[in-house]
């Protein structure tokens, strides 16, 4: 076919612009997507979620925050394991209000688990951990043995 | 391109997202429940516009700075803003509105007018 049917100039086929509206789709797509944890449809991940989280080192500790909006302190499991660190809980959705006149649920409803390795063994005896506005912060001291030792050597 | 812009773009200032919400209707009121991780009741704003009421937060400068003496590891959590708005019902008290925040969550008190409220009818005899 030779011929192509006149359309007016602005409907003309442009791949750039095909491209750029890909380009906006993803934009939109992350940005309602990516800072929400899981995907209620996503098969596969369906009923898990997990925390954002941060990890700093300092030369005498470890910090690790995490966001876990609308949970109570005592429903939040923190436990440490060598080098590595469990973050277990579940955010449960209250009975009364369970079944009650929902107009929109959006807020998710679930159990975490999310095991980080330290940058180093801890103390974990001596773990300080705190809940605040929605955010975890651990400040967990590292062990002496695990510290940056400094060796100051003579030149002769 | 605008992609790498974006991010670019995020290290210096909030990501503007919408939070997410849970909306429940009850005899006398509605109660509106929107996860804002890691504000300051100060950070938090509620404007009512004729019958669009926006919520909006913005995290502390403290939580968004990598805290004193410590180096960056592994990071995740990102500054960000909330902004939503919700258009009220005719239903509803607008001068009855009420907000808490907790946890990292707003929880937003919508009473509704006594002429919406369900009425109990008495049978005489």
């Amino acid at each position: 076919m030779a011929i192509i049917p006149w359309r007016p100039k602005e409907m003309w086929w442009d791949p750039f612009r095909d491209l750029e509206a890909i380009q906006n789709e993803m934009n939109r797509m992350f940005d309602s997507s990516l800072v929400r944890w899981g995907d209620r449809g996503a098969g596969l991940l369906e009923g898990a979620w997990s925390p954002a989280i941060d990890i700093y080192d300092s030369k005498d500790n470890v910090m690790v925050k995490a966001d876990i909006p609308g949970m109570k302190k005592d429903e939040i499991d923190v436990s440490v394991h060598g080098d590595t660190l469990i973050l277990k809980g579940e955010k449960k959705q209250e009975r009364e209000t369970k079944e009650k006149g929902f107009v929109r649920t959006e807020r998710f409803y679930g159990s975490f688990n999310r095991a980080i390795r330290l940058p180093s063994e801890v103390d974990a005896a001596k773990v300080n951990a705190s809940y605040k506005n929605g955010v975890l912060e651990l400040v967990l001291p590292k062990k002496e043995e695990s510290k940056p030792k400094q060796l100051k050597i003579d030149i002769k | 391109m605008a992609l790498i812009k974006r991010q670019r773009q995020e290290e210096t200032q909030p990501r503007v997202i919408q939070p997410l919400v849970n909306i429940r209707e009850e005899d006398k009121e509605v109660i509106l429940e929107a996860e804002m991780v890691g504000l300051t009741k100060d950070g938090i704003s509620l404007d009512l516009k004729g019958n669009e009421l926006t919520l909006r937060g913005k995290s502390g400068r403290a939580d968004d700075v990598i805290p004193k003496g410590y180096t960056v590891v592994h990071k995740e959590r990102c500054p960000l803003e909330y902004v939503r708005t919700f258009v009220l019902g005719e239903e509803i008290d607008k001068s009855k509105i009420d907000a808490q925040y907790e946890g990292g969550i707003l929880k937003v008190k919508l009473t509704k007018s006594e002429a919406a409220q369900p009425k109990k009818i008495e049978i005489k005899d």
